[in-house]
């Protein structure tokens, strides 16, 4: 929860060399920070800064369209937000867009204000995203620095079960379960066992049944 | 025309006789023969006196001879051969002389005969009976020979042939009966004696007939069955009158013998040929009443005033009258009121020998019901040739009327579909073209007004803004500069050709959407206008567009909606085209803006249609606008050079 975050930027991908750097001169103006692509393939070869931001994708793109690029992202490491622009938007379209995880849907020509909104929701849920994804990942550290037997203990006691299940449950003694128990607490840096359950949460634990 | 006449009706056949025919002919004839020489010798054996023969026998040859006389008079009134005429008068004479011979004859209704008979009278009546038969046989083949003309009104000539028949043998009678006292004396109690004379006169005289008949190369079947009935004739008279001697021998018996082949045969021969020809006839028309029980198509025979005389199972199914609701009724009643005098000229037509072949016309049906359909009409002729009657052959049509109507429907549908998605995919690019630099222009300059308000404003960041907005804003009017130039460029078609012919292919095409509309259309084409020189397709394209456009502003007016479509010569040779309506009609401003595009009045409309008609007729050197049509509704108007004088 460090939340160091730089200035958010904007990824405009549009063919049209006009309406991507009009965009883009639109986002600086409201002080984002603004990136401007005439394609995909431009867009990932970019070295992206580390930082919230989000993309405004067009619709139209030779090659892959907006919208097949779009679920190409969302099988990929990029989680950034998309806010689409379409000269010519139908129904079934948007629907389809918003359906695998489009912010918006924007028309052309878009509404200032309506744009400017998007995208800070965009990166606000980004950031939000951003801070989710590096508490996981230090979650996920911890628990890598976890035993293989303290790993197996772990489901158990965020179960809810007293040690003396544990241990026949797992053919040891009690009190070694005691000691892996003590572990697990000081290892994953929880001050409760409900701060263990929320940890075992976000890593997706599910409880121990045995 | 003789020969002819008898391949057409004479009966029995014509056509030589046949190997067959022959053969039984002459076997006939054989079998006679043979008969005779058998019975020669014994000619004058006394037999048995039978009272009830000759009466028997008299009164049976009496038939035969009657009936075939009748059916050689039909015969003669059909062939009208003067030669049939004298068979059959000779016929008649033998069935009519039986009767004083018979009733003379003594023993038979009196010892010595009835109507005064003396004892010769008999005897008289009978060499009158055979020789006049033999006559008439003669006077046949000699007319036959010379085959004359045809005759006329055979009516008359047959009651005239039977009277006079029936004079002769009366007076025959009467000669034999109150004049037997001056003919000398034939024969003494039942011996023969002075007619030993007569009785091989007559056989000769048929010898000569028969010899007459005999070689005919073209005999016909009749000729050949007279040569048997001669032939058999002769038998019978030579054993009876020359070898026998007295009544009642052998030879008086045999000689009534062969009267009966002798009468029988021919009319064995006409009734085979009738029931021939019945049967055939019969055949015949069963296979055409066959035929025209089971056509789909209505076949109706009519007189030549239009009284029905005949009407088929398919008429009563069309129509819906019955055949005896029709029959002997003016066919008028299905016809519809507006079409009496069409059908007056029809039968006019029809009676001057003409026909007519798919003459499309509509009746009506006994249920009121309207029905297209699709006439032949052909004159009946009689055997002169004169028109005495009509056939009529009508196939309903209302179901592919029907299937026209709807299939022209389908094409202005067509048309409209094509119509709005080419111009639906047509402004959907443009708004794609002009949208993207829209766009910029629009962002840019949000942008700059936002560098604009920043504390402090960066001027700098704000003119480059401005800058981008004015570019953008340029490139729009390139593009829709660049539409227009696309629409004005577009490759043309140009070809010469009618401005009417061409306006009445679009009409055709939306005949349908005019209808559908309730639309009353009114045209107006002028002959004089010159032909022009362009692209057809397009210029059609033009006038289809104001049509539709005049029927859309018709939609929604109330009122009558009448189209008026129009061409006419203008000076320097110019073609006028104006199409009006009645419709909502237009109002001053918009009459400004009615040729920009994108500019509409209508809900569903795109606002492209008049834009690009106006560049249409532009680049074919014409003008195209719009004016207040009167009373009421818009009135569109566009020009195009004649091809005699093409502007440049």
């Amino acid at each position: 929860m460090t939340g160091t975050d730089g200035q958010p930027v904007v990824f405009i991908i549009d063919d049209d060399e006009q309406v991507r750097d009009s965009v883009a001169d639109l986002i600086r103006s409201v002080g984002l920070g603004a990136h401007a692509f005439g394609s995909t393939e431009d867009f990932l070869a970019f070295k992206r800064p580390d930082v919230p931001g989000c993309i405004v994708l067009d619709v139209r793109l030779p090659g892959a369209s907006g919208l097949e690029f779009q679920r190409t992202l969302v099988g990929s490491s990029i989680h950034l937000p998309v806010i689409f622009m379409t000269g010519h938007g139908s129904i079934s379209m948007s629907v389809k867009a918003i359906k695998s995880g489009a912010k918006e849907f924007l028309t052309k020509p878009v509404q200032e204000q309506e744009l400017l909104d998007a995208v800070q929701a965009s990166i606000a849920q980004d950031r939000l995203r951003r801070q989710h994804d590096k508490l996981v990942g230090e979650v996920r550290g911890r628990f890598d620095s976890l035993t293989a037997r303290e790993r197996e203990v772990l489901p158990l006691v965020v179960s809810g079960r007293p040690n003396k299940q544990i241990a026949g449950a797992l053919g040891l003694s009690e009190m070694t379960v005691k000691v892996h128990r003590a572990q697990i607490m000081r290892k994953m840096a929880a001050r409760s066992l409900v701060d263990l359950v929320r940890m075992a949460d976000l890593m997706e634990i599910a409880p121990g049944k045995r | 025309v003789t020969d002819a006449l008898r391949q057409e009706t004479a009966l029995p056949s014509p056509a030589p006789p046949g190997h067959r025919e022959t053969a039984a002919a002459l076997l006939l004839v054989a079998a006679s023969g043979l008969a005779l020489v058998l019975a020669a010798p014994f000619a004058r054996v006394q037999l048995p006196e039978i009272k009830a023969f000759l009466p028997a026998y008299q009164a049976a040859l009496l038939i035969t001879d009657l009936i075939t006389a009748i059916l050689l008079y039909n015969l003669f009134a059909r062939a009208r051969s003067a030669a049939l005429l004298v068979l059959a008068s000779g016929y008649l004479f033998d069935a009519l002389i039986l009767v004083p011979h018979t009733l003379t004859f003594p023993g038979v209704f009196a010892d010595t005969g009835l109507l005064g008979a003396g004892p010769q009278t008999t005897a008289w009546l009978y060499y009158f009976w055979h020789g006049g038969f033999i006559a008439f046989l003669l006077g046949y083949i000699v007319l036959a020979r010379r085959s004359p003309a045809a005759v006329r009104d055979s009516g008359r000539l047959v009651i005239g042939s039977v009277l006079s028949v029936t004079v002769l043998v009366a007076a025959l009678t009467g000669l034999t009966t109150l004049g037997h006292d001056w003919l000398p004396v034939l024969i003494q109690g039942t011996d023969y004696g002075f007619r030993r004379w007569i009785s091989p006169f007559i056989c000769i005289v048929a010898a000569v007939g028969a010899a007459m008949l005999w070689p005919r190369r073209n005999r016909s079947l009749l000729d050949l069955w007279l040569l048997v009935v001669l032939c058999t004739w002769i038998c019978g008279e030579l054993i009876n009158g020359v070898l026998g001697a007295h009544r009642f021998d052998l030879g008086w018996y045999g000689g009534r013998a062969f009267g009966v082949v002798a009468a029988g045969v021919l009319l064995v021969l006409l009734l085979t040929s009738v029931h021939a020809e019945l049967h055939e006839r019969l055949r015949d028309q069963s296979r055409l009443a066959v035929i025209v029980t089971s056509s789909d198509d209505a076949i109706v025979g009519m007189t030549l005033d239009g009284t029905v005389t005949s009407w088929n199972a398919a008429a009563e199914r069309i129509f819906g009258y019955t055949a005896p609701e029709m029959i002997g009724q003016p066919v008028a009643r299905i016809i519809p009121a507006e079409l009496q005098g069409e059908e007056r000229e029809i039968l006019r037509r029809l009676a001057r020998g003409e026909r007519m072949k798919n003459f499309h016309t509509v009746r009506t049906g006994k249920n009121g019901r309207r029905i297209d359909i699709s006439l032949t009409l052909s004159p009946v002729f009689d055997q002169s040739g004169a028109v005495v009657g009509v056939s009529k052959i009508a196939r309903d049509i209302t179901a592919e009327k029907r299937a026209e109507t709807e299939l022209q429907q389908v094409r202005a549908d067509l048309a409209r579909v094509a119509r709005v998605t080419a111009l639906g995919e047509m402004t959907a690019a443009i708004a794609h073209e002009v949208n993207q630099p829209l766009t910029a222009v629009v962002n840019s300059a949000n942008a700059g007004l936002r560098w604009l308000s920043g504390e402090p404003p960066d001027l700098a960041a704000a003119r480059r803004s401005i800058e981008r907005a004015v570019s953008a804003g340029t490139r729009a009017a390139e593009v829709i500069k660049r539409v227009r130039a696309l629409i004005d460029k577009a490759p043309a078609q140009r070809e010469r050709f009618s401005i009417n012919d061409a306006i009445s292919e679009v009409l055709a095409l939306i005949q349908g959407e005019i209808a559908r509309h309730s639309v009353r259309l009114r045209t107006s084409f002028a002959s004089d206008v010159p032909s022009v020189l362009a692209d057809r397709i397009q210029v059609q394209q033009v006038v289809l567009n104001l049509i539709l456009n005049a029927i859309d502003a018709m939609n929604g007016a109330s009122g009558p909606r009448e189209l008026s479509l129009a061409t006419a010569r203008r000076e320097a040779d110019d073609v006028e085209v104006t199409v009006g309506d009645s419709g909502i009609g237009i109002d001053e401003k918009s009459l400004e803006k009615l040729f920009e595009p994108f500019y509409t009045t209508k809900p569903q409309g795109m606002g492209i249609g008049l834009a690009v008609s106006r560049a249409i007729v532009q680049a074919h050197g014409g003008l195209l606008w719009a004016q207040a049509n009167t009373p009421r509704g818009a009135l569109f108007a566009f020009s195009l050079p004649g091809s005699d004088g093409p502007r440049s």
